[in-house]
């Protein structure tokens, strides 16, 4: 099975690519499956794996993606098991036989009316131009089922906007509704704790961020911004909710991905860093905030990276100003 | 901000907001890019676009325009947004009376707060939805004339008003100066639809 083919013309997961892959990312990527192959033949299946330094290595280098779902949620687990410990009123949940309920059952589901109705209306509003997102599609049923049953265990969180873009490809990725499920929960609930409530504490990260921008190591970022009179909170909030879907190309965001389960939220904060001053030229060419709204919507105009050298980008930056947050 | 440009070009920042699903961003895409689409992304934290207006008497107003997020709990993020703003559309579903609750606590929330905002303008959209309409056009026109507020109703799909309310907001702001808290405007829709729609910039 190699699931890193995708129909005819679309990317990995499914969307419009964006850019063209050069055939030396595509050669490291094959490579790379190699490796874990050979090194880590049963990963795909393991329940327990131990979070050693080379197997660490390995996953900061690319995760061959039919290997994802299963990488993701040992990942998230050792961050799951932490949180649950802590919070036994209201922990991670095996949501299957709720699921179940969700696809024959759905009045059986206690969520409030405007979570349902607001999840209703988002359902054809989350990807509407990929193929798997159109009404009676699988995908678009299971993320209703999935978004649904979030609100019934959480009615704390209930259902926020952005939650069923993250669900969205955690379901394109996983291609499964009880493993999307428990990740979303993750995220949600540990990775990024109050950023989807009224709280709104992503208002946090950005103030990290804007910390960051201000010391002298990132000047040239920061006067590009300026000159075109472009705050951080214009794309910060975004990037943050959204885990950076719709600002990068499918394959950079799983390397991504890879990393935040890895290695938690600062991820995020990291890779701002480094993907403004990777652009920081684009960003200076013109400074006008029309144009640098364009660079900063669309981080995929740019040559692929391979994972590693992304990944490498990623840990290269942030340090001493981004705190272990997660 | 206001003003920024020379003597023909006038720049204003202007910010969207309503509830969630109303049509902000279909207004916006309908202005901009002239387009419409049956299901619009939903959008998180807010969006950022521009486009250029030229009223009848040759002057031409750029919109930076900010598109926000309409779930309640992104409340606390639109001051953020609607901060400096000089003109703010707020947006309500003709279909949906709870819309149009939520849309007069965001005018008064502006008239509160955005002290730099010199029009609102109240869009009641989905225009062409009439037959399921629970809001009636007389009774917000009543509260817009009591408020200060340009009011039309639009329909991004049809694209019925969508260039005419940002030509008014245009109409009304003031035009190179710095920007005041500017009077109150107070106009009819018949007088609001007077400025005429761009195209030619």
């Amino acid at each position: 099975m190699c699931a890193d083919t995708s129909p005819a013309g679309k990317d990995v997961l499914g969307f419009e690519p964006s850019r063209h892959i050069s055939g030396d990312v595509i050669a490291n990527l094959a490579r790379r499956r190699m490796r874990w192959h050979r090194k880590y033949p049963r990963i795909e299946d393991a329940q327990h794996k131990s979070f050693t330094r080379p197997f660490k290595r390995f996953i900061s280098k690319g995760v061959p993606h039919h290997l994802r779902p299963n990488v993701w949620r040992l990942s998230a687990s050792r961050f799951a098991q932490k949180y649950n410990r802590k919070h036994e009123d209201v922990p991670i949940l095996n949501g299957s036989a709720l699921l179940q309920q969700a696809r024959s059952n759905p009045h059986a589901l206690t969520i409030d009316e405007d979570t349902l109705m607001q999840i209703k209306m988002d359902m054809p509003r989350t990807f509407p131009e990929h193929a798997e997102f159109k009404e009676g599609a699988h995908i678009y049923e299971e993320l209703g089922h999935v978004l649904r049953v979030f609100a019934h265990l959480h009615p704390h969180i209930g259902y926020c906007q952005a939650m069923n873009f993250l669900a969205g490809v955690l379901l394109l990725t996983t291609r499964d509704a009880e493993a999307t499920l428990s990740l979303l929960q993750c995220i949600v609930l540990v990775y990024m704790p109050d950023r989807y409530t009224s709280e709104m504490k992503v208002q946090d990260d950005v103030k990290i961020l804007q910390r960051a921008l201000n010391t002298p190591r990132y000047a040239h970022v920061r006067s590009a911004l300026e000159d075109a009179g472009v705050d951080v909170t214009f794309f910060a909030v975004k990037w943050l909710l959204m885990l950076f879907v719709d600002a990068l190309p499918s394959d950079q965001l799983l390397v991504l991905w890879d990393l935040f389960f890895l290695w938690g939220r600062r991820v995020l904060l990291q890779a701002a860093l480094f993907l403004l001053h990777e652009h920081v030229e684009d960003l200076r060419a013109r400074p006008d905030v029309n144009h640098v709204m364009d660079v900063l919507k669309d981080l995929g105009r740019t040559r692929a990276l391979t994972p590693q050298a992304f990944a490498h980008g990623i840990t290269q930056h942030g340090g001493g100003v981004v705190p272990k947050l997660v | 901000m206001a003003g920024r440009g020379g003597q023909q070009m006038n720049q204003f920042k202007l910010v969207l907001l309503g509830e969630t699903a109303v049509g902000k961003s279909s207004l916006v895409l309908r202005f901009v890019k002239g387009q419409f689409q049956e299901y619009q992304e939903s959008t998180i934290g807010a969006a950022f676009l521009t486009q250029t207006v030229c009223l009848d008497d040759g002057t031409k107003v750029k919109f930076e325009i900010w598109d926000t997020a309409g779930q309640e709990r992104y409340h606390s993020l639109a001051p953020m947004y609607y901060r400096g703003a000089q003109a703010a559309i707020v947006v309500y579903d003709i279909t949906s009376h709870a819309s149009f609750l939520r849309a007069k606590s965001w005018v008064k929330e502006l008239q509160k707060q955005a002290e730099n905002v010199a029009v609102i303008a109240l869009a009641g959209n989905k225009a062409d939805l009439a037959a399921r309409r629970e809001v009636q056009t007389e009774e917000v026109e009543a509260y817009a004339q009591e408020e200060k507020l340009l009011f039309m109703e639009t329909s991004a799909k049809t694209a019925f008003n969508v260039v005419e309310i940002f030509a008014a907001i245009a109409k009304h702001l003031p035009k190179n100066q710095d920007t005041r808290r500017g009077d109150g405007v107070n106009l009819r829709r018949a007088e609001a639809a007077e400025a005429k729609s761009g195209g030619c910039c």
